[in-house]
């Protein structure tokens, strides 16, 4: 497969970090401190949200419609990821697949062991 | 702490403190939505015990957002056109759609604001040009001009010797450098047509000292002999053909020769603050040379009589009263040497080079900016009137906006997106109104104003236009803004009229401004005019209506003194007389306001009284007749006379013999200078005004033309004749060569023109006042006029019925045109009063006329109450034309 030309502009690209609260999301639903916890296990401490970043892509995305808050989650707000916020997942994982397709056929990676 | 611990917290204490302080960082919506999250995530990487290092993370992590958030706000408002900060452009956009619903306001609104930053504009351009620029030399501010006066003279400009020079040189070591310089007019005798040039006699150490680079070979050395020149790259071009061979060529003046040794670059300009006005461009330079009839003028001691000027520089850190404290000393030197530095109140002073340049003017220069300020403040008014009228229209617009949310601050900023427009217009085009006027102003700008001929409407000027733009934008934005403020929906959407009646006393109170602010020009063009006409009256003591001059300057190579340059003072004399249309013609040196002369004089014999300082003058005896100056008593100069006599003024015969005859008495005098001579006065003749009809008289010598004649220094040609000015110049052209071919006929003119130039000042100031009073009386009626009209339209109704009801129409009118000129009245009489205020600063600029004088305020009072009680009458006459049936239809 070649790889096409991405039609977005690099500022409507999904963040790493917007990307990690999704696929967070994606697993189940979470309150802001637990996303944080769990990207962190899912990277291996290789990525560690800071407030600032975390709750500016909670805020945008919550707005965008990519998440929802659940109801009655008391003081500690609950997230659950949209139908909306899956394809726009799904889109970015397809993107970064054939990403890594292009980049394994022209063998720049290393063989899986 | 758990996040589950915080629990009882209230929304206002979000986690610690710097949570809180980052968190401002972001937009309002984020921070009200979010900070409760914020500072428990906080809290819960706390509680599990995060050190310093991650605080410090989490801090970095949390003003990052808040930048990026801001940002990311930012432009999508600009983008979508909504949120606080709605770009520019779009109230920039909107202002233009606004504006152009009502072209003939916004055509009317950007004039009056073109004529106002225009008029300012060039005004400052001359200001900014001729007061506020550093001089072009290298030594630039710590150039000075090192004066010499003598008392008995006004003016004080006096030259010094220089046996004096030397001596100040010696003893003012607060000066790095003290050169001196002489100017005289020579006569350039190579080949082609003689041609009169203006000669600098300068030290050796003086071009060096002002830091010029020659264009081409080098500057004078102080070993060079006598007979060395430098030329201006002026007559380099013009004369030498601009031939790059020119070092090492010679030159003849005066019929010696001069040897060239460099050529200045043509962006140099010497200006020397002189008694007439700026040093006129010189042509050749040479050093120093003994060659002159009076003996060695830069040797001898002189009391403070001489041919030179002097220009310094300051020694570093040294202030200019140190110099002047050695300069003091050094007069008391030569004072303790002579008597006669004593007696005649010699003194040197120490000036700032630039300074002492523009001091005469500088008072000129700022009235004329007050002055135009005020027209830039009336025609701000104007507009801000304007658009408060429309602001009016639009009250309806305005109140539904703030009925429907919109910020008062989004209305302000859309009526000041509409000044700025406008003012940006009105200085664009203001700024083609400068260009011309500083294109015409040369032209009839006096010549006495330095460095005029620099200004230009430059960077400078076009960011002072720009500043005046946005300075008027706020200006004429503030009031509608305020008004707009304080526009209350409810009332203006229930009872559109009632809301619009409000802020006629802010409108009121605009034109009662501009009133005032005109009727100040008004008086003040007034009182210069008065003043000029009280000049014209002033009888100059002669007849300059007809007169022709010009002047001539004979060689001492060709000529002998005094007998050979006294018989070719009558040679010209006579051949000028014998032109066709030439009625008569005379000699003398100088003419009346055509430069100065002097020296002192006494009673006759040894101890005779001084008498102080008086104006020479040689002459034959054909100038009285030719300038129509009268003999009163004794006769003229005749052939076959003694050199010692004299002819004397009436001032003159007062203040030596008051209350008896002068003639037959003798009087001491030395107009050669060196040795004083007594002369016997055979007559007594009117007085003239030297140079400036405004001054009182200072009396005259004269004498005889035929045994006190010179060379290498000029004598003015007069004739008297009744052909047009200018018609009779290849006629004198030619005489004067048939008598010698060498010999140039300089600077021909009408005496009339010449003393037009003593009033030139005046009458500058005069004219341009004279514009901004006319600019800012039509803006001040039409100021008014838009105010009436205006209310006169809102009131249509109520005068319907009140004509409907049978009131006459005359009454109507009368009623609208007394409240124009009540509000005009109020102007006027404020108006008064400021004119009052201010008149004193006018005081140097007027002759015989009172800053308070009673006829020119009533006058100006007049004509601004006439021209009100116009502008109101043309729309009263409208409304009560009003079709009473048609306005009740209308409701």
């Amino acid at each position: 497969m070649s790889p096409t030309p991405d039609p977005r502009s690099p500022r409507d690209l999904l963040t790493p970090a917007a990307l990690h609260i999704l696929l967070s999301l994606s697993q189940q639903d979470l309150h802001g401190y637990g996303i944080k916890a769990a990207v962190e296990e899912r990277t291996e401490g290789r990525l560690v949200l800071g407030p600032g970043t975390l709750y500016e892509g909670i805020h945008r995305m919550h707005e965008d419609g990519w998440i929802e808050e659940l109801a009655g989650g008391g003081r500690k707000r609950v997230y659950r990821i949209t139908d909306r916020g899956r394809s726009v997942l799904r889109e970015e994982l397809g993107r970064l697949e054939r990403i890594v397709d292009f980049a394994r056929a022209a063998d720049l990676l290393e063989r899986p062991v | 702490m758990s996040a589950g611990g915080s629990g009882g917290r209230g929304r206002g204490e979000a986690g610690p403190w710097w949570v809180r302080v980052l968190l401002r960082l972001y937009p309002r919506d984020f921070r009200d939505a979010r900070s409760e999250e914020v500072a428990e995530f906080v809290s819960c990487e706390l509680g599990r015990g995060a050190g310093l290092a991650r605080r410090v993370a989490m801090a970095a992590d949390l003003a990052r957002g808040g930048v990026r958030m801001r940002m990311r706000s930012w432009r999508e408002a600009t983008r979508t056109g909504e949120g606080w900060t709605m770009g520019l452009a779009n109230d920039v956009r909107a202002a233009v759609r606004g504006l152009m619903q009502a072209p003939g306001l916004a055509l009317v609104v950007v004039t009056t604001l073109a004529l106002g930053i225009g008029l300012n504009t060039a005004v400052f351009s001359v200001v900014d040009g001729v007061l506020l620029r550093p001089l072009d030399h290298a030594a630039e501010g710590r150039l000075v001009y090192v004066q010499a006066a003598r008392d008995a003279e006004e003016n004080a400009d006096a030259l010094i010797s220089g046996g004096d020079w030397t001596v100040l040189r010696e003893r003012m070591d607060a000066l790095s450098a003290l050169e001196a310089i002489g100017s005289i007019r020579q006569t350039l005798t190579d080949a082609g047509l003689p041609r009169q040039v203006e000669v600098g006699w300068v030290s050796p150490g003086f071009l060096p000292m002002l830091g010029v680079r020659p264009a081409l070979g080098r500057l004078f050395r102080p070993d060079d002999p006598p007979g060395t020149a430098v030329l201006s790259h002026t007559l380099w071009q013009e004369h030498l053909g601009a031939d790059p061979e020119v070092v090492g060529r010679t030159v003849g003046l005066d019929g010696f020769s001069y040897t060239v040794v460099g050529v200045l670059p043509a962006a140099f300009r010497l200006e020397l603050p002189t008694r007439g006005g700026p040093l006129p461009d010189i042509d050749i330079w040479k050093n120093p040379d003994t060659y002159w009839q009076n003996g060695d003028i830069w040797n001898e001691r002189g009391a403070g009589f001489g041919m030179l000027r002097m220009v310094g520089v300051l020694a570093p850190d040294t202030p200019l009263a140190a110099a002047q404290a050695q300069a003091d000393g050094a007069v008391a030197v030569l004072a303790a040497q002579d008597a006669e530095y004593e007696t005649t109140g010699f003194r040197v002073t120490v000036h700032d080079l630039r300074e002492r340049l523009v001091a005469e003017v500088r008072p000129t220069l700022l009235l004329l900016m007050g002055a135009v300020g005020f027209v830039l403040l009336i025609a701000c008014a104007n507009a801000a009137n304007l658009l408060l009228v429309r602001g009016h229209g639009r009250v309806r617009e305005v109140a539904v906006r703030v009925a429907l949310g919109g910020s008062r601050w989004r209305i302000a900023r859309l009526l000041l997106a509409e000044s700025l427009v406008l003012a940006v217009a009105g200085s664009a085009l203001g700024l083609g109104v400068a260009a011309a006027m500083v294109g015409v102003m040369p032209w009839f700008a006096p010549g006495d104003i330095p460095r005029l001929d620099s200004v230009a409407l430059d960077p400078r000027a076009v960011a002072f236009a720009v500043l005046a733009a946005l300075g008027t934008t706020f200006v004429v934005g503030l009031a509608p803004v305020l008004h707009a403020a304080r526009t209350e929906p409810a009332a203006a959407l229930g009872n559109a009229r009632a809301g619009a009646g409000s802020g006629g006393r802010l409108r009121d109170g605009l034109v009662v401004v501009q009133v005032a602010l005109s009727l100040v020009l008004l008086v003040g063009a007034g009182l210069m005019m008065s003043s000029l006409a009280r000049v014209s009256r002033v009888d100059p003591g002669f007849d300059a209506h007809g007169l022709f001059t010009f002047a001539v300057s004979i060689p001492s190579t060709d000529y002998d003194w005094p007998d050979e340059a006294g018989r070719y003072y009558r040679d010209v004399q006579e051949r000028v007389a014998a032109l066709p249309g030439v009625d008569a013609a005379g000699v003398v040196w100088p003419m009346p306001f055509g430069g100065g002369w002097g020296g002192d004089w006494q009673l006759g014999g040894d101890g005779g009284r001084s008498l102080g300082v008086v104006p020479y003058y040689l002459a034959t005896e054909e100038y009285f007749p030719t300038a129509g100056v009268p003999l009163e008593a004794g006769r003229l100069f005749r052939e076959g006379d003694p050199r010692e006599v004299v002819v004397i003024s009436e001032e003159a015969a007062r203040r030596a013999f008051p209350g008896e005859s002068a003639l037959g008495r003798r009087v001491r005098a030395n107009p050669w200078g060196g040795q004083a001579v007594d002369f016997e006065v055979i007559g007594v003749v009117g007085d003239v005004r030297q140079s400036d009809p405004r001054e009182p008289t200072r009396g005259g010598l004269y004498f005889d033309a035929r045994t006190w004649s010179w060379v290498d220094w000029e004598v003015h040609v007069l004739a008297r004749t009744a052909l047009p000015a200018g018609t009779l110049v290849p006629a004198l052209r030619q005489a004067v060569a048939e008598l010698d071919a060498n010999v140039p006929v300089a600077r021909p003119e009408a005496m009339e023109a010449r003393v037009a130039e003593a009033t030139a000042t005046a009458r500058f100031v005069l004219s341009l006042l004279g514009v901004f009073a006319v600019a800012a009386g039509l803006l001040a009626v039409v100021g008014l006029y838009g105010v009436v009209s205006y209310t006169v339209g809102q009131r249509r109704r109520e005068l319907g019925i009140r004509l409907a009801l049978g009131s006459a129409r005359r009454g109507i009118e009368g009623m609208v045109v007394r409240r124009g000129v009540l509000v005009a009245g109020l102007g006027v009489l404020l108006g008064t009063g400021v004119a009052l205020l201010l008149g004193g600063i006018l005081e140097a600029w007027l002759f015989e006329v009172r800053p308070g004088d009673p006829l020119t305020l009533v006058a100006a009072a007049a004509a601004m109450a006439a021209a009100a009680a116009l502008a109101s009458w043309v729309p009263a006459r409208r409304a009560a034309r009003t079709d009473p049936v048609e306005v009740l239809k209308a409701e």
